[in-house]
């Protein structure tokens, strides 16, 4: 159950491996995103017909690499860290492709929500994973500290 | 290329992919914040008491909590904007109230007091009041979305550390991308509810649709007759590609017509520097049907962004252009509209803006030649076209 490996992230292997778990959260977001997109792409598909429909696929199988990428990335896989960076280059390239063509033809940029989910979301993801500590964290089997954060805060919330 | 001009200025959009100016003040709420936030900051680096505790408690937390108290925070200024600019509307109390729930969340935790179950209810109450606002018609924009947005994976910091059996963790994703989804596709329900209909100048169009800036009026005569004439005039020419092998055979691309209303382009006559011959239209308009495609119509295009159509028959002709379209480039098709979030289908371009362009429905009975066509309407003329054919 992909869905499922995603959460339960009070598993700090290094006490420096805050920024880990935002870059986990974050890419969940775009995940979710992807999959909110793919469910789009498939209703285009289906408007549209045709060519569209290789996009749909393509839509589809980028949200299930991206989760598949969640599941990784939060289980420390060091393949993941890389293969995380790659994507969020990609999705910077087309947003720049995108932007250029926007004020090439119409003299404007991206949308507001287009510049926060294509731009900003995949420079945060991509800057976090940059750290020089997440580069460790990855690099070797870290010493196993003291996870200091909110386990307590579980029974409030779930018991 | 465009000259410099923000051509979107000419036209009327979707409020989907813009921002309300009612919604101005809330962009303002949320850089006072940012610049608050660096009062704060100096202020405590100068000595100062209640800055340097507010500073150490927020310097106490984790890194996903001081995510959550900036998504929060934000989240509540751009609500308490939006409640500002709506209060005429009854809907600005249910937005200060849910501005100052998400400020009590993040005040609790900055004061190390309990707030995970505060905030998950305050959070789900919130999203779904709101989708439930924008399904009654009040219409999402960009900075709606935004908010929207900032609430969801606030609301994922909250499910951060669900534990336990693997239902209820995936039913912490579920909510996580329902909440997305549903925002996503109530954005797309209020634009479509809003622009039904929008054809005139001055009405809201829909998604992708952009009108010209302008208010409607009353035709006069001579352009009710030339209305008429070119309409006449397409129909009288373009019978003969009712055959799609006469079609083909004269440049249009009708290889593989597909999905409703299949718009088969002329490349040639897209670039003749000939506008509005009803004898060479740059598309045909086909949809399919059971024993063959059946002709609806032509579509005439300018050949270049930003160059109006000739208005031939005043209000009853308004062109149009479209906005936010994705362009797929395996191989190269329309793959859609872009989403509200602002992205296409992936291996999918942005196309954003194209040249003004008018349809003439020529089917004999139609309406309107120059309006959307009504969908029962359309599905009773194929049906019969096709009986006649098979």
């Amino acid at each position: 159950m992909l869905l499922a490996d995603i959460w339960g992230m009070n598993d700090l292997k290094h006490a420096d491996e805050g920024p880990i778990q935002v870059a986990v959260l974050l890419l969940f977001m775009q995940g979710a995103l992807a999959v909110t997109l793919a469910v789009e792409a498939v209703g285009s598909a289906i408007i549209f017909g045709g060519a569209s429909a290789i996009s749909a696929l393509l839509s589809i199988a980028g949200a299930v690499v991206t989760l598949m990428l969640v599941s990784k990335l939060r289980r420390r896989r060091r393949s993941a860290r890389r293969w995380v960076m790659s994507l969020q280059i990609g999705w910077v390239v087309f947003a720049l492709v995108d932007l250029g063509l926007a004020l090439a033809l119409a003299g404007r940029g991206l949308t507001p929500v287009g510049f926060l989910v294509r731009i900003v979301l995949p420079v945060s993801i991509f800057w976090l994973l940059r750290r020089p500590a997440v580069r460790t964290a990855f690099s070797k089997k870290a010493p196993v500290a003291e996870s200091h954060e909110e386990d307590w805060e579980l029974e409030e919330v779930w018991a | 290329m465009n000259d410099g001009i923000n051509l979107l200025d000419r036209y009327i959009g979707s409020p989907i992919y813009g921002i309300a100016p009612e919604h101005g003040i809330a962009i303002l709420l949320v850089l006072a914040l940012a610049i608050g936030s660096l009062l704060v900051r100096y202020l405590a680096n100068r000595g100062h008491g209640r800055s340097q505790a507010f500073r150490e408690r927020y310097r106490a937390l984790t890194s996903t909590h001081r995510l959550f108290v900036w998504l929060l925070s934000i989240s509540a200024a751009s609500t308490f904007g939006m409640a500002l600019g709506r209060m005429a509307s009854p809907v600005s109390l249910w937005l200060f109230v849910a501005a100052g729930a998400q400020l009590v969340v993040v005040r609790r935790l900055l004061h190390g007091k309990s707030w995970r179950r505060l905030a998950s209810y305050v959070l789900v109450a919130v999203l779904t009041v709101n989708l439930g606002l924008a399904v009654a018609g009040i219409t999402v924009d960009q900075v709606g979305l935004i908010t929207a947005l900032l609430q969801a994976t606030a609301l994922a910091v909250v499910f951060r550390s669900v534990d336990g059996g693997k239902v209820r963790r995936f039913a912490a994703s579920a909510t996580v991308i329902g909440v997305i989804g549903f925002t996503t596709l109530a954005g797309w329900g209020g634009a479509v509810v809003a622009g039904i209909g929008g054809e005139k100048l001055g009405d809201t169009p829909l998604p992708a649709v952009l009108l010209p800036v302008g208010t409607d009026r009353e035709p006069t005569a001579f352009e009710r007759a030339e209305a008429d004439r070119i309409q006449k005039e397409t129909a009288s020419a373009i019978r003969k590609y009712e055959d799609v092998a006469v079609a083909a055979a004269a440049g249009y691309d009708v290889g593989n017509i597909v999905g409703s209303q299949f718009h088969a382009e002329n490349a040639r006559y897209k670039s003749d520097g000939i506008v509005l011959d009803p004898q060479r239209p740059e598309t045909l308009v086909y949809e399919p049907g059971p024993n063959g495609p059946v002709l609806l119509g032509a579509l005439f295009e300018m050949e270049s962004i930003g160059t109006p159509g000739p208005a031939f028959g005043g209000p009853i002709t308004v062109w149009h252009a479209h906005d936010h379209i994705c362009f797929a480039l395996t191989p190269p098709a329309i793959a859609g509209f872009e989403s509200p979030l602002g992205v296409c289908p992936v291996a999918s371009i942005s196309f954003p803006v194209t040249n003004e362009m008018i349809h003439v429905w020529t089917m004999p009975g139609v309406d309107d030649p120059y309006s959307e066509l009504d969908e029962e309407w359309l599905a009773e003329y194929v049906a019969s076209v096709s009986s006649r054919k098979g």
